[in-house]
């Protein structure tokens, strides 16, 4: 059925990789999210789930010496860009008003204490 | 997948909306357009492409979008705008990589455009679009319709083999009925492209998702059958891979077990063919063989023919294609060979070294057929024995006494259960040459009924013109009998059929006298039975006398068998006494004989029943030798009739009866008183009452006999007679003279009367006869009676008559009155 021109068919909507940490109190969620605007991303949990959507847009290329014209031609686009949307289960459940997200270094952290 | 909508268009751009998010977007109205070909770009469709340089420049640069349209003839290297479809879909570059120096772009379907005009074709084609709005009406229908294309595209991913997994998962994505039927029309089957492209202008998502349904429900289809086919594919492959698998390891099996010792079809058949070879089968027999065998190799161990053809093969490489003895033929040793074991028979003897000289000279003859004919006893079967040592050939015995069966000569065909070669092949075969002395036994014995004349077959035996090519029912191939040396033996030459009798050459063996029996006995007899019972010559010696008489009195035969018999009783006796340690050794003398075997039971005395008138003594010739024979003659008071007992055949009624014509037709000149013939009846007897007798030979003595008792003259008591009568008076030549003058000495006669014709017959008679008897030839019954009768006794005239026996002597009473 698939097989010809295309071999692949992903989704629209890229996946950022996490990393899932657990401490005595609380579990905290490290997204690869480099460059996207804090404004634009969107953090839910449901039940046991923790969803992270948002949004990023091609990097624009600023270069830094002055004096450059015109847009620069791009070569190699491999940046995930456009919606993404991430899912991610804890093992237990968290307090989902209690949740706090910090954006350091291009990284997301998300810090989810866990329910007593 | 996006679903866009057109929200607002402006102379350069269009805003777009995506139904899900929100998110926005400006489509400039002026992009690059791609053509491609064999392939429909639908929205949400991603795509990778190589963009020319310049055009990948200007959409790198600017919003990264463009136009793909595709070709209508893909065959086109340079589509100009007829060429191409006007709508196709507005593309996003979402990922631009580089692949070892070429750039790789990574394009996403956005939605639909019409393409308005061309307005650059160099280096790339520029276009100016408008995007296209679809129609979708949201319901029930809708939905429905939309769940149910679900549904299939599922039942397709699950049926089509090689789909990846990305499949499913990609058509949960595809949520709207729009985005869901753009995934399916990107995804469905390369069909036609036009098919593609309508599915891609069609703006209603209904319509759209209709068609689809169909598609996917022919798609479906498809898929179905060819499932249904590769499953019976693979069980007709399943089957007969696994018979074929099977079989490969029954052989492998077979292999193994015919390695070990007897069992394997293979390995038997491999060691029959290998002792078919050895045997040197000629050609032709060969070829049959190997047909046989290959009969064998295909037919299962169990059957029944299996065994049948086994033992057909197995029979022919036993016999003796090739193999033969060489004959070693030395004259004086073959003299020295016959001399040990039988003694006299020079006539015999001499013949026998004839036809080994003639084999000597000519190995590759025919020769002559030798038939032995002698009573039983005298050693004719071993005859043949000593022919074969003579000539270093092996010997067989085949008894023919008494096959009535034509298939014991020539065997059951092989359709026939139990089927075996007939005697000749199998004796053959267990003798292991091809040129055997073979010994027939007892020839004249053969039966015939309706299962088959064996004389018959016995006849393409024989004959050099046809046994070459003998061909046995069982066998059905010729076999070369030529070089077996055949000798029959027979007791008469009567029962033989003229044609056989015709192919062989007959040697007469005749009985034994009593002075050969006596040397027999000294030389061969007693020394055996000594042997055959744990005796060593010194412990028992038996002194002439005593056997002397035992031939006399306890053996009535013309050969030697029973005397050997009654050697070995006494032989037995002495034994017993021996190892009861009674005596140590023992002299045989005529008291111990009788004490040992019983009372004489044969008595030579014979003078006595010829005292009277009307008894002759005649000769007969039996197959156990010769006999005398008494023939009485006695009258009564009657009409003529002639009465005739004793056992005796038709051949010898014909012949008293010729002799009772004679003597009425003669009685005139012999003196006869015609009332005397007239007034009478007759009664020729003949005893012993119980033994059979035939043969014309008698008819001499019944003359004689009759006219002693008309004449009122005894006839002499030492002579006998023999000859055929005719009713002119003459005396006709019989047969057998030896054996009869020798049972004539045996009985005691001292003159035997004989037709003249036999005289050429003469040299035959042994010697020691010809000195004792006294021989008279006679042509006419004139001769006979002159010879015979004893004058006319004046004081017989009248007589009364007594019955018999008087003793020795002529005359033991005279009657009281004499005429």
């Amino acid at each position: 059925m698939l097989k010809g021109y295309y071999s692949f068919f992903t989704h629209q909507t890229w996946t950022p990789s996490v990393n899932l940490y657990e401490t005595g109190r609380c579990y905290l969620v490290c997204v690869d999210l480099a460059g996207v605007d804090k404004q634009k991303i969107d953090i839910e949990v449901v039940g046991q789930q923790l969803i992270i959507k948002g949004m990023r847009t091609v990097p624009v290329a600023v270069p830094e010496s002055e004096g450059e014209c015109g847009r620069p031609r791009m070569h190699v686009m491999e940046i995930d860009h456009g919606p993404f949307a991430r899912e991610v289960e804890m093992p237990q459940n968290v307090e989902s008003e209690k949740i706090n997200a910090r954006y350091v270094d291009g990284m997301l952290w998300i810090e989810l204490p866990k329910k007593p | 997948m996006a679903e866009f909508q057109i929200i607002e268009r402006t102379e350069n751009t269009t805003k777009l909306r995506a139904v899900g998010s929100g998110q926005e977007m400006v489509i400039p109205n002026k992009v690059p357009i791609l053509p491609v070909r064999n392939v429909v770009v639908f929205p949400g469709m991603f795509l990778p492409l190589e963009l020319g340089k310049e055009m990948l420049d200007e959409v790198m640069s600017g919003d990264k979008v463009l136009g793909i349209v595709s070709q209508k003839n893909p065959e086109a290297a340079k589509p100009a705008a007829a060429d191409l479809y006007s709508i196709g879909s507005v593309c996003v570059v979402h990922k631009l990589l580089r692949r070892r120096e070429a750039s790789q772009s990574i394009v996403v379907g956005l939605v639909r455009f019409k393409l308005l005009s061309l307005e650059k074709t160099e280096p790339y084609m520029v276009g100016q679009i408008e995007l296209l709005q679809e129609t979708v009406v949201p319901g029930v229908e809708l939905e429905a319709l939309a769940a149910s294309v679900r549904q299939q595209s599922q039942r397709l991913i699950e049926l089509s083999p090689g789909v990846p997994e990305e499949a499913a998962e990609a058509l949960s994505n595809a949520t709207t009925p729009s985005a869901l039927a753009d995934f399916l029309a990107a995804i469905l089957p390369p069909g036609q492209l036009a098919e593609k492209q309508r599915l891609l202008e069609e703006l209603d998502v209904e319509k759209r998702l209709r068609a689809l349904s169909a598609l996917l429900a022919a798609q479906l289809d498809v898929v179905e059958l060819q499932n249904r086919i590769n499953d019976q594919v693979k069980e007709n492959i399943d089957k007969s891979q696994r018979r074929y698998y099977l079989q490969e390891q029954m052989k492998a099996i077979k292999k193994a077990l015919g390695d070990g010792e007897s069992g394997g079809d293979a390995s038997e058949v491999v060691s029959l063919r290998t002792k078919l070879q050895a045997a040197k089968l000629p050609e032709p027999v060969m070829k049959e063989a190997e047909r046989e065998l290959e009969r064998l190799e295909t037919i299962p161990n169990a059957s029944p023919e299996y065994g049948v053809i086994r033992t057909y093969l197995q029979i022919l490489a036993e016999l003796p294609w090739e193999t033969q003895t060489i004959d070693k033929i030395d004259l004086t040793e073959a003299r020295a060979i016959l001399d040990r074991d039988h003694h006299d028979l020079n006539k015999v003897k001499r013949r026998i070294i004839e036809y080994l000289a003639v084999r000597k000279l000519k190995p590759d003859g025919g020769g002559a057929i030798l038939c032995f004919v002698g009573p039983p006893g005298v050693g004719k079967t071993s005859l043949g024995k000593s022919i074969a040592e003579a000539m270093g050939r092996k010997f067989i015995r085949v008894a023919l006494g008494g096959v009535r069966d034509e298939a014991d000569i020539r065997g059951h065909r092989r359709t026939y259960i139990g089927s075996m070669p007939g005697r000749i092949i199998a004796e053959l075969r267990k003798a292991g040459t091809r040129n055997p002395v073979m010994m027939l036994d007892e020839i004249d014995k053969i039966g015939s009924d309706f299962r088959g004349d064996p004389a018959s077959a016995i006849l393409e035996v024989l004959d050099p013109a046809q046994n070459h090519t003998f061909t046995d029912h069982y066998l059905d191939v010729p076999f070369d009998l030529s070089r077996v040396l055949f000798i029959a033996t027979a007791n008469t030459m009567d029962t033989v059929p003229g044609p056989l009798r015709d192919r062989m050459e007959v040697i007469e063996i005749p009985g034994y006298t009593n002075s050969d029996k006596l040397s027999i006995a000294q030389k061969y007899l007693v020394p055996r039975q000594l042997d055959a019972n744990g005796l060593k010559t010194d412990q028992a010696r038996y002194n002439e006398a005593a056997l002397k008489w035992i031939i006399d009195g306890y053996t009535r035969e013309a050969g030697v068998r029973a005397l050997e018999r009654a050697i070995g009783s006494v032989a037995r006796a002495i034994a017993a006494d021996i190892v009861g340690g009674k005596t140590q050794r023992e002299l045989v003398t005529k008291e111990m004989v009788t004490k040992v075997l019983g009372p004489r039971r044969f008595d030579p005395e014979l003078a006595a029943r010829t005292s009277v008138p009307g008894v002759a003594t005649g000769m007969a010739y039996t197959p156990v030798g010769g006999e005398i024979l008494f023939i009485e003659a006695t009258r009564m008071p009657g009409k003529g009739q002639i009465t005739l007992t004793g056992q005796i055949g038709e051949v010898m009624k014909e012949s008293a009866t010729a002799a009772y014509s004679l003597i009425r037709s003669r009685a005139q000149e012999l003196g006869i008183k015609p009332e005397l013939l007239a007034n009478s009846d007759f009664h020729i007897h003949v005893p012993a009452g119980a033994v059979p007798k035939d043969g014309p030979s008698a008819g001499v003595a019944m003359f004689t006999a009759l006219a002693s008792l008309l004449l009122n003259r005894p006839v002499r008591h030492d002579v006998a007679m023999t000859g055929e009568i005719t009713l002119r008076g003459l005396v006709l030549p019989i047969g057998g003279l030896k054996e009869k003058t020798l049972a004539a000495k045996r009985a005691g006669i001292r003159q035997v009367i004989v037709p003249k014709r036999n005289e050429k017959d003469m040299p035959d008679i042994p010697q020691e006869v010809r000195d004792t008897l006294k021989f008279h030839f006679a042509e006419n019954i004139d001769q006979v009676l002159k010879l015979a009768l004893l004058p006319l006794d004046p004081k017989r005239n009248g007589a009364m008559k007594r019955s018999g026996a008087a003793g020795r002597g002529a005359t033991a009473h005279r009657p009281a009155h004499e005429r």
